[in-house]
């Protein structure tokens, strides 16, 4: 068979497998939210106030895929490579920033080139739980000028999360992704209870 | 209002559900081949097993049915077996080099709504979301038109919208009306596809030549060149 992929967020203190849910994939289905707590799902609960001025972050989201795919001890696909992600390229009515909210990007190159960021990179997202979410941009290990955080000007462009192959590995069972760090914001004159509509799309190149 | 009459929604539906539509063939000159999948042992192979030197014919095949089912039933594979579906095939003579096993896959989730009224799911974009007075804004199903709303206590007349200058009482009989929220739930939904690319490289002169077919799940071709 080819590879299993799921889509992932990672939480808690470490990278670690434990601390990995799995939102979509065979046999998976979580709805992950925007949310001001450190959670894959956490339903209705600690949702993002809306400000009385400016913006109000979430906490961050570490999304990635994890390809696996073994079959008797060894893996069933060939490499995977060109992993890009992009939206519908109108995130929270990014055309009306003031008004409503945009999300952010981790962006791990400085230069807009590839937004991943190493599984060795990854940190806990932080704030104040139930109220607001840290901002990626001023987040001590990654606001230095080669690994800063960035708006995305036109979402509906694909964003290359990891241009490398990445090739099975029999020793962990599984290979990641690069993941994708990101926040939603709200702003002063958000509706309550209004999600929005939002598309999040991956897209890999697999050799079977 | 008139538009309301005309729109009709798009319900989601969940047929990308990421299911294998073609396996792939090596053919070999010895006039052996190497399948994805052995039909009898189901055993799968990679690309990589693919011996380059007496490759001769590379194909897409559709899932025939039997092997389709023992796959899914026996090794949880997801497939589907499609016999509609055209096969493609590429000859490769010398020079040429196969670009086979490849393709493009997507993983698309979007957030939809549900009615708690008729319990049918909307894209968000297609449920209004307006102001019923009293800075209440509700959602409003396009197909049932549940939405919260004002209602009477006395007489029970019902207000989809009430305005400050009614001074919250009901206009029929006077008494001050209140209000009933109609709680809609948000969820996303996950639908999975690919692009299927078979297709040929060769260098020509010092360039590298690429000519592919990339195929989408309803057997439609489009030929690129690089």
């Amino acid at each position: 068979m080819a590879a299993d992929v799921y889509v992932c967020e990672m939480n808690g203190a470490s990278w670690a497998l434990g601390n990995q849910t799995k939102l979509s994939g065979a046999g998976v289905s979580v709805t992950a939210r925007y949310c001001t707590m450190d959670s894959a799902a956490p339903g209705d609960a600690n949702p993002i106030p809306i400000p009385t001025e400016a913006y109000n972050p979430s906490y961050w989201k570490n999304h990635y895929l994890l390809f696996s795919g073994s079959n008797g001890g060894s893996y069933d696909f060939t490499y995977v490579s060109s992993i890009r992600w992009y939206c519908d390229g109108d995130l929270f009515g990014w055309n009306d920033l003031k008004t409503s909210g945009m999300v952010l990007l981790m962006d791990a190159s400085g230069d807009g080139s590839a937004y991943g960021v190493t599984s060795g990179n990854y940190d806990q997202a932080t704030g104040a739980q139930g109220t607001s979410g840290a901002k990626i941009g001023e987040h001590s290990a990654w606001n230095s000028a080669s690994s800063q955080a960035s708006g995305i000007n036109s979402l509906g462009n694909a964003i290359t999360v990891d241009e490398r192959k990445i090739e099975p590995n029999d020793t962990a069972g599984f290979v990641w992704s690069k993941h994708l760090v990101h926040q939603a914001w709200v702003g002063v004159d958000a509706a309550s209870g209004n999600p929005g509509t939002e598309t999040y799309t991956w897209v890999w190149d697999e050799v079977s | 209002m008139q538009d309301d009459k005309v729109f009709k929604p798009q319900l989601i539906s969940n047929k990308k559900d990421g299911a294998w539509l073609w396996m792939w063939m090596a053919h070999y000159s010895d006039g052996t081949s190497l399948p994805q999948y052995d039909p009898y042992t189901l055993k799968t192979h990679t690309f990589r097993e693919v011996n380059q030197d007496k490759l001769i014919k590379f194909g897409l095949y559709p899932f025939p049915p039997t092997l389709a089912r023992r796959l899914v039933e026996e090794k949880g594979i997801n497939v589907r077996s499609n016999i509609f579906l055209p096969r493609y095939e590429v000859n490769i003579k010398e020079g040429m080099r196969v670009i086979g096993a490849l393709t493009t896959n997507f993983s698309r989730t979007t957030t939809y709504i549900i009615c708690p009224s008729c319990n049918r799911k909307f894209k968000s974009s297609q449920v209004k979301f307006s102001n019923i007075g009293g800075n209440v804004k509700t959602h409003i199903c396009p197909e049932c038109g549940a939405q919260s709303h004002w209602f009477c206590k006395k007489c029970g007349k019902i207000y989809k919208h009430i305005n400050k200058t009614d001074n919250w009482k009901c206009t029929k009989c006077g008494t001050r009306v209140a209000g009933n929220r109609v709680q809609f739930q948000t969820d996303s939904l996950e639908e999975r596809w690919r692009i299927y690319k078979l297709g040929y490289q060769e260098t020509i002169k010092g360039v590298n030549h690429k000519t592919i077919m990339e195929i989408s799940e309803n057997g439609d071709v489009e030929m690129k060149y690089k």
